[in-house]
């Protein structure tokens, strides 16, 4: 019998490895993939968490987070072509401009 | 079913005076490109200014209404944030017309952009639900991604963008897996249903606290969550910088005082996360402090020591929630105001002498200031001065409230580290007036000229309203101090 | 059997889709990655069908697979990046102890999130008719969060401006003749 504490495993396994590709990766795509990822995992809680109490509230924060990891996506590739066109990368540890 | 009554239109009226001006602004832009860039810095004005004059009256007035199903609630707290941070980016778009125009990007949606992420930053002070504030932060992070990368083809700025778009992302990251598990240990968002969570799932809610913690504290940048902060404040266009370094700051700290208070204010929860609080702020404090110390770059020793100032604020909500007294979170908010007049003039003064391609940043680039515009350097030594503390300026009481009422609580200890970090900040903060005062081109070797390239009316009504502001709220600090307490008060009303 | 067939679709699935998410952890090849996503994606829509979410699965595939993961595609391919660029990692001092903190902060409180809440119901057999559905999830969405649903409008706005100002927009507008400009050209002559 599936519980709630098997999907929830699965949100804290997604958000660790989404997690671990925000540190590790260099490149600005994997990055947002990795943030991605942790929406996600959040999501899935969300869903989860709402069946388990009966109601539909979760799933609509789940909608909500959707929508919002849409919109930043969308900045974000804006940003990462603005990058390529001024640097020649999307590699963040070249950008190192700012002696970050 | 759908139900908007004229009251809760009227009671979200400080917000929606901004979307409605932004995206009056965009069909202006789109129907009228010739004319639409001066008149959208009036019609931002307009915007803001009907806001914070809304927001003030209603939080002399008392209005404390709960609107939407309870997702927003405008009290006197949340009407005291939206007046400071009105305030804040009025101070802001007051410095960024010529700079933008020197910089060949002085487009309409800036200003669009600006005042989507103010009606954001309003709504995250008043929210009273978790997805409420997840959504309002959203709107007051995004366009400032966009901000902070405005003057397309300079490398840095897109760098900036970049580094901050990735901080600021990651940190939503952790603040919505927080939501998520805070939302099945209480079985509801609402902020005060938090406490419910607590005794059903400890594990859940506890994890889920320090989830939403830590996204918290990346945006308000405190240490260790501060990687990018300085190259953002950096790399960005100075008007954004200004912008970044006061609304952006100080909206942060809306909602979480309030989710701090409201939402985890039960003894079980403050006792985990006072202790926690009390080691970031000592690290906020003295990494910012001493990393500033090094720096050459007005605008990266700006970004230091705002993260140092991030400590200072977080000893005075420890302050306040120790000792429960709404008196201490007025102290609070009195920074918070002080803090942005300061900001906004240290910039505004490097604005005013930024070059056509190139910022006047570099510390050494002010050598000598004072013989050529005595004016000026007055006012960035007035400005430099409050930021250190010095006894009549206005920056001296914001510290000196906040410290008293930690020591009143009992933080000994940490007001005397609090205390030693303004001393080193001192060195840094003076450092600036040296340059301008006391050292002249004979010094570095090459010519310094200054020219009032960055001028225009704007921002020198803002730089002399700061430098009155400084001066004179210092002094007359009370009926500040009494607006901030009417609005502490009516959160502690609401706390359990 | 058919009362096993839940679980062996939640482990397939789950396992597909923390698989999918290491696939972007590990890979080199960019397109590969986003292809992993998709993947990821997609099975966590088949969890939801199975915590009879239906609409937010729907919405799962559209939105991930039919728009997020297309951006990603089209700028790998736009930018036309090279393995050898994306595949790099980052390791500091730094960074490797967060890391470690962080995960393991997750591993020691994973056994104490104890859940006192019953466990969700498999399949559809549990929850009321309706549950999940369009219908049930948009009155919620119009009535209780109705303020976060029209917020959301600012920000995708927002996203949307931010997208136009940073990669295309022209500094200089065009000397044409906008509308407002012919509506003010009859009362100059």
């Amino acid at each position: 019998m599936i519980t709630l504490q098997e999907y929830l495993s699965v949100g804290a396994l997604l958000f660790t490895v989404g997690l671990l590709i925000v540190l590790f990766r260099q490149n600005a795509i994997s990055i947002l993939m990795g943030i991605e990822l942790m929406l996600n995992a959040a999501n899935i809680n969300f869903v989860a968490f709402s069946n388990a109490l009966g109601g539909l509230t979760g799933q609509v924060l789940a909608i909500f987070v959707v929508v919002a990891a849409a919109a930043e996506a969308a900045v974000a590739i804006a940003i990462i072509v603005l990058l390529y066109q001024n640097l020649g990368t999307v590699d963040v540890e070249k950008a190192r401009n700012l002696n970050g | 079913m759908i139900s908007i009554t004229a009251a809760d239109l009227s009671g979200i009226s400080p917000a929606l005076h901004l979307a409605v001006a932004g995206i009056a602004i965009m069909l202006l832009d789109a129907l009228w490109p010739m004319r639409s860039k001066l008149l959208s810095v009036w019609i931002t004005l307009a915007a803001l200014g009907c806001s914070l004059t809304t927001s003030l009256h209603r939080l002399t007035a008392g209005v404390d209404v709960t609107l939407f199903n309870g997702a927003v609630r405008m009290d006197g707290y949340a009407h005291a944030f939206s007046a400071i941070i009105c305030l804040a980016s009025t101070l802001a778009v007051l410095s960024a017309p010529k700079y933008l125009r020197l910089r060949g990007v002085h487009l309409a949606e800036y200003y669009a952009l600006l005042l989507f992420s103010v009606c954001g930053m309003v709504l995250f002070a008043a929210a009273e639900e978790l997805i409420m504030l997840f959504l309002a932060l959203e709107t007051l992070s995004i366009p400032v991604y966009c901000l902070v990368g405005f003057t397309r083809t300079n490398v840095y700025s897109t760098e900036a963008s970049m580094k901050y778009f990735v901080i600021g992302a990651f940190a939503t990251g952790f603040l919505v897996y927080g939501i998520a598990l805070l939302y099945g240990a209480a079985g509801s968002g609402y902020l005060v249903d938090l406490r419910a969570g607590a005794a059903r799932a400890p594990g859940l809610f506890y994890a889920g606290m320090t989830l939403l913690l830590v996204g918290f504290l990346f945006k308000i940048g405190a240490v260790p969550f501060n990687m990018w902060t300085p190259d953002a404040y950096e790399g960005a266009p100075t008007p954004v910088t200004t912008f970044m370094a006061e609304a952006v700051k100080a909206a942060p700290f809306g909602g979480m005082i309030k989710v701090l208070f409201v939402g985890f204010g039960f003894d079980a929860a403050v006792g985990l996360w006072q202790p926690a609080l009390v080691v970031i702020a000592v690290l906020t404090m003295t990494v910012g402090n001493l990393t500033a110390l090094v720096q050459t770059d007005v605008k990266r020793m700006m970004g230091y020591s705002s993260i140092a100032h991030s400590g200072y604020i977080l000893v005075g909500i420890l302050a306040a929630s120790k000792l429960q007294s709404a008196d201490a979170l007025a102290a609070v908010l009195y920074y918070l105001f002080v803090y942005v007049l300061m900001n906004a003039g240290a910039f505004g003064i490097l604005i005013l002498f930024s070059h056509k391609d190139k910022d006047t940043n570099a510390v050494e680039d002010l050598t000598g200031l004072a013989r050529e515009r005595p004016w000026a350097a007055a006012l960035m030594a007035v400005y430099m001065l409050s930021l250190t503390g010095l006894p009549p300026l206005a920056g001296f009481f914001g510290k000196f409230y906040i410290f008293s009422y930690a020591v009143k609580a009992g933080y000994v200890p940490l007001v005397i580290i609090a205390i030693l970090n303004s001393v080193v900040s001192a060195y840094y903060y003076l450092k600036v007036i040296v340059a301008m005062y006391f050292r002249g081109p004979e010094d570095t070797g090459r010519a310094a000229v200054f020219h009032y390239e960055g001028y225009s009316v704007f921002l020198l009504a803002m730089l002399w309203f700061t430098a009155w502001g400084i001066l004179y709220y210092g002094i007359h600090s009370e009926p500040q101090l009494a607006l901030a307490r009417l609005a502490a008060s009516s959160l502690f009303a609401t706390a359990p | 059997m058919s009362h096993l067939l839940p679980d062996i679709l939640f482990y397939v699935f789950s396992a597909l889709s923390v698989a999918g998410a290491v696939l972007v952890l590990v890979n080199r090849n960019p397109m590969t990655c986003a292809m992993s996503l998709v993947v990821s994606v997609l099975s966590l829509a088949i969890l939801y069908l199975l915590l009879s979410a239906h609409f937010l699965a729907v919405a799962q595939m559209i939105v991930y697979a039919g728009a997020i993961v297309v951006l990603f595609i089209f700028v790998i391919m736009l930018l036309n990046l090279t393995d050898e660029e994306l595949g790099r990692f980052r390791f500091s001092l730094f960074k490797t102890i967060g890391a470690f903190v962080a995960v393991a902060t997750l591993l020691a409180v994973a056994p104490d999130i104890r859940v006192s809440i019953p466990a969700p119901a498999a399949g559809d057999a549990g929850a009321p008719a309706g549950y999940g559905s369009t219908k049930a999830v948009g009155k919620l969405l119009f009535g209780e969060f109705l303020l976060p649903f029209e917020l959301t409008s600012i920000l995708i706005l927002s996203a949307m401006v931010a997208g136009v100002v940073l990669a295309k927009r022209e500094l200089q507008p065009k000397k044409t003749h906008s509308l407002v400009d012919w509506l003010l050209g009859f009362f100059r002559t």
